[in-house]
């Protein structure tokens, strides 16, 4: 089920068209890379979908719900944590926890646990009592992403979410949305960098000057992609290499003194019979490394033309 | 109840502490003994001065300065998307945001009005009790009627530009200060509210004026919350349908036209007509400015036409120009008021209505045009500068130039070198003087021009 459906959105600041004709669904319970270069319109697009911006025309449906036509109803969908948020820096944690809970209208016997289990999911409950300006960024941002979705949204929206943040708390990020996403919630995470949504992306959203570059499915795209494997050998020989180039699926192969890196046409199952079959043929296999395409292959073969753009399940 | 809305209860956490509870009693009861320790005899009109002085300057001062900054910190802050992403209805955050930002500002206040109110009576003798009731409440609605028109003032600079707080802190001030100083009376000081009471005449019904001066009050006060409400809508996205914006432009003519009682100007006019003329000159100065403020934002214009195109009627309705809406009224306002005039005695050979009212039309059609033409949407830093120069060139220069050529040759003075010789006046302003050909066919060139400046301008930026 389509959780936001876009359509022929267009967006300007006067005179320059920031966004044209923006179409594209996203599934429920999937996570989005939302990524292009500075002033592509990530921003933008984002504070359209949660109709922070009045939009020049389109649609946005945010779970079956009009977001023009019925703003509240669409925003008790969805939490949104923009790049640049602030914070009541003279209230604390749970002040400002409780605040966002009272306008998200959640039931005052249930705004006691609900604010421990954010202070959980997010692991700020040692910081409940401090002042939110006392916080360092890190935990601004923790607290920022707990206050937008106080009211437990079926839809996240995350801009930037990870800027500021130290490696640790960064990984820290990545589980929780990793959690959130096992929980059914969808997400969109714009971000320039893309390493850091590489462990918890299903899709990928490419915008550029404005446009949606391609909606690409990761899985499917993984699939339809040659695997490149490395296969570590010691002291490799030609003899060892004519082997595993006689095998059918292996493509194009480079060596090196202790490893063997080929690509591999074939699935996972053919990968399995690629390793019996060298083991068969008695090479010294020490390890055997499928790698996976990152993002940043994905979007970098868009970015060289090697996919073309709007060809992916769920593209508009 | 106040006290649940969630707006008001933040700003309660931020407004207050317990070293801000304590201050209270301590500054105003210091504040008092400062202007009574020299007296040996203490007496209840000793505390009016001292508690007015205080009183005035922190509800007028503190209280319109915490008005104007109730939204330019949420903006300042990045706290806004939150506010606008939750769902928190409009009339609460109106609300929540009105009375929190200030309640610190009526903790202090409150306690001062009932300094004042006791002391009232023996500072201002031979004032009876009904002053004193007229007294508290001006001031009571006077300092809320300062802070809405502050907060109204700095979320109409939401859709302009990032106003920053100060020219909201001033129009709160004027406000507060005028609207109490009608109600009580200027001279309110030196004799009490003597002034005040008078009676005034609205549409027919004889009223005493300080109590006119205070249902008035309240009119634009209910006006004032509604518009803030309907601001509120617009920034949490919700449709705004223009039909609240005809209400208060029908009721505001409707208000000012029942203050004319055929007691002064075109007497000779019957009453009712007179007061059509009012009503549309309301409706007018309305329509002008909805006509300006639709300059700055051509994307409005553009989803408008698209709903049109599209054939989407709601949106149609919704997206409408409130110039347009406000013309709706302008027009037939403008046709009952020329036919009431012509049922009159009213007969002047040179002057007429109509053709006032059509150039008061046709001016702020030229100047629209003009605007939106010089503007194109755009939110420039220069826009301002832009807007100030247009009005200098054609009310002010091209006036002054036209006078300075003219009268180089009669040596005439001003009045009757534009308006008696050469009839100049009417190419800068409406006069409604000689006819059609002369009083609006040269607004209607001037209309042509501008249309053509727009046309270019636009084209233009297309093309870019």
């Amino acid at each position: 089920m389509s959780m936001i459906s876009v359509e022929g959105l267009n967006f300007e600041y006067p005179p320059h068209r920031v966004l044209k004709d923006i179409g594209f669904e996203l599934k429920q319970g999937s996570v989005t890379a939302l990524v292009g270069p500075n002033g592509a319109g990530k921003t933008t697009l984002l504070r359209c979908l949660t109709n922070l911006e009045t939009p020049l025309s389109g649609h946005i449906k945010i779970d079956g719900v009009d977001i023009h036509r019925h703003p509240r109803e669409a925003h008790r969908k969805m939490g949104y944590l923009s790049d640049f948020f602030g914070l009541y820096n003279d209230l604390t944690v749970k002040q400002c926890l409780t605040y966002m809970a009272w306008c998200q209208k959640v039931p005052q016997d249930q705004i006691e646990r609900k604010i421990q289990q954010i202070a959980e999911d997010v692991e700020i409950t040692n910081y409940l009592d401090k002042k939110a300006g006392s916080l360092s960024r890190g935990y601004r941002q923790r607290l920022g992403v707990g206050l937008s979705m106080v009211h437990d949204p079926k839809i996240l929206l995350l801009d930037e979410p990870a800027s500021g943040m130290d490696p640790e708390a960064r990984v820290k990020l990545s589980e929780f949305i990793v959690r959130l996403q096992q929980r059914g919630m969808t997400i969109i995470v714009s971000s320039h960098i893309l390493a850091e949504l590489e462990d918890y992306c299903t899709d990928m959203l490419i915008i550029r000057d404005g446009e949606i570059r391609s909606h690409i499915v990761l899985e499917q795209h993984q699939a339809e992609q040659e695997v490149v494997i490395e296969i570590g050998i010691n002291h490799v020989t030609q003899d060892q290499l004519k082997v595993i180039s006689a095998h059918e699926h292996v493509g194009r192969l480079t060596s090196e003194e202790n490893k063997v890196i080929c690509s591999f046409a074939g699935g996972a199952d053919e990968q399995v019979k690629l390793l019996a079959y060298l083991v068969e043929q008695k090479l010294p296999v020490q390890s055997f490394m499928p790698m996976q395409k990152t993002l940043k292959s994905a979007y970098m073969d868009l970015a060289e033309g090697k996919i073309s753009t709007n060809t992916q399940e769920g593209a508009a | 109840m106040i006290i649940l809305n969630p707006e008001f209860h933040r700003n309660l956490w931020l407004k207050f502490s317990p070293f801000k509870l304590i201050a209270m009693p301590i500054v105003v009861a210091g504040y008092i003994f400062l202007f009574t320790a020299g007296n040996h005899d203490v007496t209840p009109e000793m505390y009016f001065m001292p508690a007015a002085s205080l009183g005035f300057a922190v509800l007028f001062l503190f209280g319109n300065y915490e008005a104007a900054n109730a939204l330019s910190s949420e903006i300042k802050n990045n706290t806004w998307d939150f506010q606008k992403m939750s769902a928190i209805g409009p009339w609460q955050l109106a609300i929540g945001k009105l009375f929190g930002a200030t309640s610190y500002v009526w903790y202090y206040a409150i306690p001062l009005i009932m300094i004042m109110a006791y002391s009232y009576l023996d500072y201002f003798n031979g004032s009876t009790q009904r002053d004193l009731y007229v007294f508290v409440i001006a001031l009571v609605l006077s300092g809320i009627f300062g802070h809405a028109a502050a907060l109204l003032i700095s979320l109409q600079g939401l859709k302009v530009e990032r106003m920053r707080a100060v020219i909201p802190l001033f129009v709160g001030i004027i406000v507060s200060y005028f609207s109490f100083s009608t109600i009580v009376g200027y001279g309110w000081m030196e004799g009490g509210m003597a002034s005040a009471h008078k009676t005034v005449e609205w549409h027919g019904i004889e009223i005493a004026k300080s109590s006119f001066d205070l249902y008035s009050l309240l009119f634009f006060l209910f006006w004032v919350f509604i518009a803030i409400q309907r601001l509120i809508r617009e920034e949490l996205q919700y449709q705004n349908a223009p039909l609240v914006w005809m209400a208060f432009v029908a009721s505001t003519a409707f208000y000012f036209a029942g203050q004319y009682d055929g007691s002064y100007l075109f007497r000779k006019v019957s009453t009712s007509g007179m007061q059509y003329v009012v009503a549309f000159f309301v409706c007018a100065a309305l329509l002008y400015m909805k006509v300006i403020e639709a300059a700055r934002d051509l994307s409005a214009y553009k989803r408008w036409l698209n709903a049109i195109e599209q054939k989407d009627w709601f949106s149609a309705y919704v997206d409408m120009p409130r110039w347009v809406a406000t013309l709706c009224l302008a027009l037939p306002l403008m046709i009952f008021a020329s036919a009431s005039v012509a049922q009159s005695d009213f007969d002047d050979k040179r002057f007429s209505f109509l053709y006032l009212m059509l150039g008061v039309l046709l001016f702020t059609l030229r100047d629209g045009l003009f605007m939106h033409g010089i503007l194109l949407g755009k939110k420039s830093r220069h826009a301002r500068f832009k807007v100030l120069f247009y009005y200098f060139l054609v009310y002010f220069l091209l006036i002054a130039m036209t006078y300075e050529f003219i009268s180089i040759e009669s040596g005439r003075d001003f009045f009757d070198s534009m308006t008696k010789d050469s009839g100049a006046i009417q190419f800068f302003l409406p006069t409604g003087v000689d006819g059609f050909s002369k009083s609006c066919l040269p607004v209607v060139v001037q209309c042509g021009l501008a249309g053509w400046f727009l046309k270019y301008r636009l084209d233009k930026l297309n093309k870019e």
